[in-house]
């Protein structure tokens, strides 16, 4: 059983199947997202069995849910498998003499007239350069008139998936960390208005109450103002009005009514408390409008409608009933900035309304004034609650974390580990040194040759190696190259 | 000058670096790779000036619709690809990019390019981060892309035909150097050896495309990776959610897992170039999906970005 789990075919098979279902909640419409009646209309008497199949909720399905869980224990055992190849292959030196660096197709070799002494300082001195580390063979390991060394660099590179797979098991860890203890909440609130936050609608943990271990802050929040910012006319193309930002002033109350905290948020820039966050996430008119009416300031409210337009309709001291038609950005379409029309009526209907034609009227934009049939008229502002989204995450700086090991873990993952085996003999007639150099990298092998080819270089040129023919290989074509764990003498 | 002549003046100097690229594929000599190469950085240079341009004239770094994103895919493709020909020194790599470079600067133009101010949601430093980094792993995964069909493309044609024959479509090292010492047999007092013939027989053959696909996808992943964190972050502070399954996030999620799958396939070793190819090749399509199709739709989170 464990050993299917540490499989990599599972493995791939299993991120096939998260991305074909994942696909699939792409491709078909989600429940939330679209309504339940025209997901209905649109697949007719197919609904009932893609519902069945939780095709229309995908992420919350059992099915995605089990892949998840999968998924993890794949990630788990996999991980725990590459550990220790990885870190053998990071940490052991092996060295290999002559005989075996001979047989494989992977070799450098050359000669030089100079001492063995000489050309194992220059060599050295050359890998050094080259960022490679190098490790001697014990002098039991050498034969008389032979060195031996081990060299590489990137070693650390070996660890990148593993280091991967644990950040993303740590990412899946603390987000059930987080399902348990952490909730989610939103409320509309006007300027004003004091709330705690399980008085906010929509307050629901992120699990079934049942078995939700988390709790529930005791301050309280007051909403001070709120406010839309908008770009100046003339900064858009099509001159267009449009919203810069949205800015709610709140204070943060303690037990006993004292403010204890005071930030304005903006979309981007929430308040936290604690591990508890307050987003400015939406807004929504009231339908209350401020205005002034010979001066005088009255608080309106939508309290009828007028041709299925809601309207507010408000009598006045002198007899006569003001009508306003209010109209608001994003909730009327092609309305850019939120402006009412005032209409005056008296017993006998619109005030100086005539026949066949549009009653007087007045368009105020938000903070203009006018007059209408003698009377003054100011458009403060119409009243708009805040809409805040609360979280309390406690699992945010686990995350975070994981994040970071992740990001850390793939990035280790593009460099590669480049190893030589390097044996350095007396010549045959004991006069001189041969250099032997076995090569491997575990990726990017083209930018490894490259390399090697400039060591070769500086060697052939500074040096003034000799180059010697090159023996015929022992290995057939094809066949993989010694694997020098096994034929090796290893430290 | 304008950001708009700065794009022109790109768009001529790209087409000169594709004649001069389309002849180096059929005659191949230093000059016309050299000439295509010079071409293609002064194009890049001409890009960047517009967006600079660009971003100076709308006070904000220009990143935040269709035509901007494509302008930084483009930059990040020339810019990658630079680096890929000075160090490979390619030859058959440079005219399909260059083309769909041609492509995608042209189309680019079809779209709305009017700067409009930020919305709320977009003012953000993570913007900056977020947005560039994940436009470079899709540039990347565009050369990918091309490298596996150039490679997909010389072994139906017969190219790598030395290489199926043993070891289904991928030279091994193995045959390489054996292949290279016999050579090396063969000219004994020549100032060459085992190593560099290695190196000439697979920078020849099929098998390089293969490796740069390869090398594409290896720095595409962790950068796509890092992107999707990074808006994970931005959206965690922007609405307090991490991940709210919206359709460019699923996506973008089902374009890493299928890299994901390239990768561990490679890993596994147990499959030709040939496979790792189309996968690639899939890879790109899912990319494509993210990338446009998703913007098509016009439709959650990220519908600012969409077309039209």
């Amino acid at each position: 059983m464990l050993a299917c789990f540490r499989s990599v075919h599972l493995a791939i098979v299993l991120i096939s199947m998260l991305a074909l279902a994942t696909l699939a909640g792409v491709l078909l419409p989600q429940e939330g997202i679209v309504e339940v009646a025209q997901i209905k209309r649109d697949f007719g008497a197919n609904y009932r069995i893609f519902k069945a199949m939780g095709l229309f909720s995908v992420y919350s399905s059992y099915w995605f849910i089990a892949l998840e869980v999968l998924f993890f224990f794949s990630l788990l055992f996999g991980s725990f498998q590459w550990l220790k190849p990885a870190f053998l292959a990071a940490t052991r030196k092996t060295f290999c003499g002559p005989e075996h660096i001979q047989a494989s197709p992977h070799r450098l070799s050359y000669v030089s007239d100079a001492s063995i002494g000489t050309v194992t300082a220059q060599v050295s001195g050359l890998l050094k350069k080259h960022r490679y580390g190098l490790h001697k063979a014990p002098a039991a390991l050498q034969k008389p008139g032979q060195v031996l060394f081990y060299a590489s660099k990137g070693n650390w590179s070996r660890f990148g998936p593993v280091v991967a797979h644990f950040g993303i098991l740590m990412m899946l860890v603390a987000s059930v960390f987080g399902a348990f203890l952490g909730f989610k909440a939103q409320k509309l609130a006007v300027p004003g208005e004091v709330f705690g936050i399980q008085q906010a609608e929509m307050f629901r943990p992120n699990v079934d109450e049942s078995v939700w271990l988390g709790s529930v802050p005791d301050w309280k929040v007051r909403v001070n103002d709120f406010r839309i910012e908008y770009y100046p006319e003339g900064q858009t193309p099509d001159n267009m009005t449009v919203v810069k930002q949205y800015f709610a002033d709140l204070s943060v109350l303690d037990k006993s009514g004292k403010e204890t905290k005071r930030e304005t948020i903006s979309v981007n820039h929430p308040l936290a408390v604690g591990d508890t966050v307050l987003y400015q996430a939406s807004f929504n008119p009231t339908g209350k409008l401020f205005m002034e009416v010979n001066g005088k300031p009255m608080k309106l409210d939508t309290n009828t409608t007028f041709m299925n337009r809601p309207v507010s309709l408000t009598e006045l001291d002198n007899g006569r009933a003001l009508m306003v038609f209010p109209f608001f950005v994003q909730q009327d379409p092609n309305v850019t900035r939120n402006y009412v029309v005032v209409f005056l009526r008296d017993q006998k209907g619109f005030v100086g309304a005539k026949p066949g034609q549009m009653p007087p009227n007045l368009r105020l934009l938000e903070g203009q004034s006018g007059t209408l049939s003698g009377m003054t008229f100011k458009y403060v502002k119409p009243e708009i609650a805040t809409g805040l989204q609360i979280k309390k995450g406690p699992e945010v700086p686990w995350m975070y974390l994981s994040y970071i090991i992740i990001i850390l873990g793939t990035i280790m993952c593009i460099f590669s580990q480049r190893r030589l085996w390097v044996a350095i003999t007396t010549g045959q007639d004991g006069q001189g040194g041969r250099v032997m150099m076995l090569y491997k990298t575990n990726k990017a092998r083209l930018s490894f040759m490259k390399e090697l080819q400039r060591l070769q270089t500086e060697l052939l040129s500074d040096l003034q190696y000799n180059v010697t023919p090159v023996d015929k290989p022992k290995p057939a074509t094809g066949q993989p190259a010694p694997d020098e764990t096994r034929q090796t003498v290893t430290v | 000058m304008s950001e708009l002549n700065w794009y022109y003046t790109a768009l001529t100097l790209l087409a000169v670096s594709v004649v001069f690229y389309l002849l180096h594929a059929i005659r191949p000599k230093t000059l016309f790779r050299e000439g295509g190469w010079g071409t293609m950085l002064l194009s890049c240079l001409c890009l960047i000036i517009s967006l600079v341009i660009r971003s100076a004239t709308a006070k904000y770094f220009a990143l935040s619709n269709m035509y901007e994103s494509l302008l930084v895919v483009c930059i990040g493709m020339q810019l990658a690809f630079v680096v890929l020909d000075r160090w490979f020194k390619l030859r058959t790599l440079g005219l399909p990019v260059t083309l769909m470079l041609m492509g995608s600067l042209i189309y680019n133009l079809t779209l709305p390019t009017e700067i409009h101010p930020l919305q709320p949601a977009l003012q953000s430093y993570w913007r900056s981060i977020h947005v560039p980094i994940i436009l470079l792993s899709y540039a990347l995964f565009a050369i990918a892309f091309l490298s596996s069909l150039v490679f997909l493309i010389k072994d139906f044609l017969g190219n790598g035909k030395q290489d199926q024959n043993q070891g289904g479509g991928q030279l091994t090292p193995a045959m390489a150097g054996a292949h290279a010492l016999q050579n090396a047999d063969a000219q004994p007092h020549a100032q060459t050896n085992a190593l560099n013939l290695e190196l000439e027989l697979i920078q020849d053959k099929a098998n390089v495309y293969d490796e740069i696909t390869y090398r594409c996808v290896a720095f595409g992943f962790p950068l796509l990776t890092l992107g999707i964190i990074l808006g994970g972050m931005w959206a965690n502070e922007a609405w307090g959610n991490y991940w709210s399954w919206d359709p460019k996030e699923s996506m973008s999620l089902v374009t890493l897992l299928g890299y994901g799958v390239y990768l561990h396939l490679r890993v596994n070793g147990e499959h030709s170039a040939r496979t790792l190819s189309w996968v690639s090749v899939i890879g790109f399509v899912l990319m494509l999906i993210t990338y446009f199709g998703v913007n098509l739709m016009g439709i959650g989170l990220h519908s600012y970005g969409k077309i039209g």
